[in-house]
């Protein structure tokens, strides 16, 4: 019986988890970040340093993706749902093609099960 | 594994679990956003201009192996009720209409397919947070449930409650 109740939590929690991104942390920092997050220190090691437009200058997605991933993650116009929707947006290619590119500015790239 | 007896293990998942509970997409009695799109056959589509039907909104793409595998089960669907008024409207978010088409003409479907390419639909009205995701509209354009992940929509508990619809009630 207990067997059968953790198996259905497992399920439960597994199966919860269809909505996400991946988890970046930056060279040196000690903290990760799941992409889309509203951290106000995510949005300084990401946006301020400029490194969020290098990344998005030399991932291969779509052109007319860029501006909204920008907007969503660095504006005032935040928004974690916008991320992530624009994330599942992304053919599994394309989004090998972010995660290379954050990889190639200096962030660790975590890949997360939800 | 003493230490993280049973007890203390059931209730840390489900501390896990319940905010994942809580926070489901089930959205109920929210006005669908309209759209217009163009299906693979070039018919254009406007939500509003089927206000009055059900319409199950169905996001897909070829990559995405758990959408391949629900669409027969759509397919059934939508051929036992559409003489009854209900409409399937798929959706590919697929870049390319060529894709579309080529697996279409492997895997043919009777319910219409639009082309979301831009992510217009997907991102910016509807902001879909998995695939494939599907949306349950009644006549008076109303979202009355969604679903994110694989769903077989020729079951039982599924087919009631799209009975209930068509019959101008909310099925459960």
């Amino acid at each position: 019986m207990r067997r059968v109740i953790m198996i259905g939590l497992m399920i439960a929690f597994l199966g919860g988890c269809t909505t996400s991104t991946f988890l970046i942390a930056k060279e040196n920092d000690t903290r990760a970040y799941r992409f889309g997050s509203t951290s106000k220190r995510l949005k300084r090691i990401l946006c301020e340093s400029g490194d969020f437009k290098r990344v998005l200058r030399d991932a291969e997605i779509p052109e007319h993706l860029k501006p909204q991933f920008y907007e969503y993650v660095c504006t005032e116009s935040v928004s974690k749902e916008k991320v992530v929707s624009l994330y599942q947006f992304l053919t599994p290619d394309e989004r090998k093609s972010l995660k290379r590119a954050f990889v190639k500015h200096g962030y660790t790239v975590n890949y997360v099960p939800c | 594994m003493r230490y993280f007896g049973f007890t203390r293990i059931t209730v840390i998942l489900f501390i896990l679990v319940l905010p994942l509970v809580i926070l489901s997409p089930a959205v109920a009695d929210e006005k669908a956003p309209d759209f217009t799109l163009t299906s693979v056959n070039g018919t254009s589509y406007s939500l509003s201009k089927l206000r009055g039907k059900v319409v199950v909104l169905n996001f897909w793409a070829t990559w995405c192996a758990p959408c391949l595998e629900e669409m027969p089960t759509l397919d059934s669907l939508y051929k036992r009720y559409r003489q009854r008024g209900l409409v399937v409207l798929g959706v590919s978010i697929d870049r390319k209409r060529e894709t579309v088409e080529g697996f279409l003409e492997k895997n043919p479907v009777s319910y219409p397919i639009l082309l979301d390419t831009k992510g217009e639909v997907f991102v910016n009205k509807y902001t879909v947070s998995g695939l494939p995701a599907t949306y349950i509209i009644d006549g008076k354009g109303l979202i009355v449930d969604q679903y994110i992940g694989k769903r077989d929509f020729t079951s039982e508990d599924f087919l009631q409650f799209i009975e209930g619809l068509l019959k101008g009630g909310y099925g459960r």
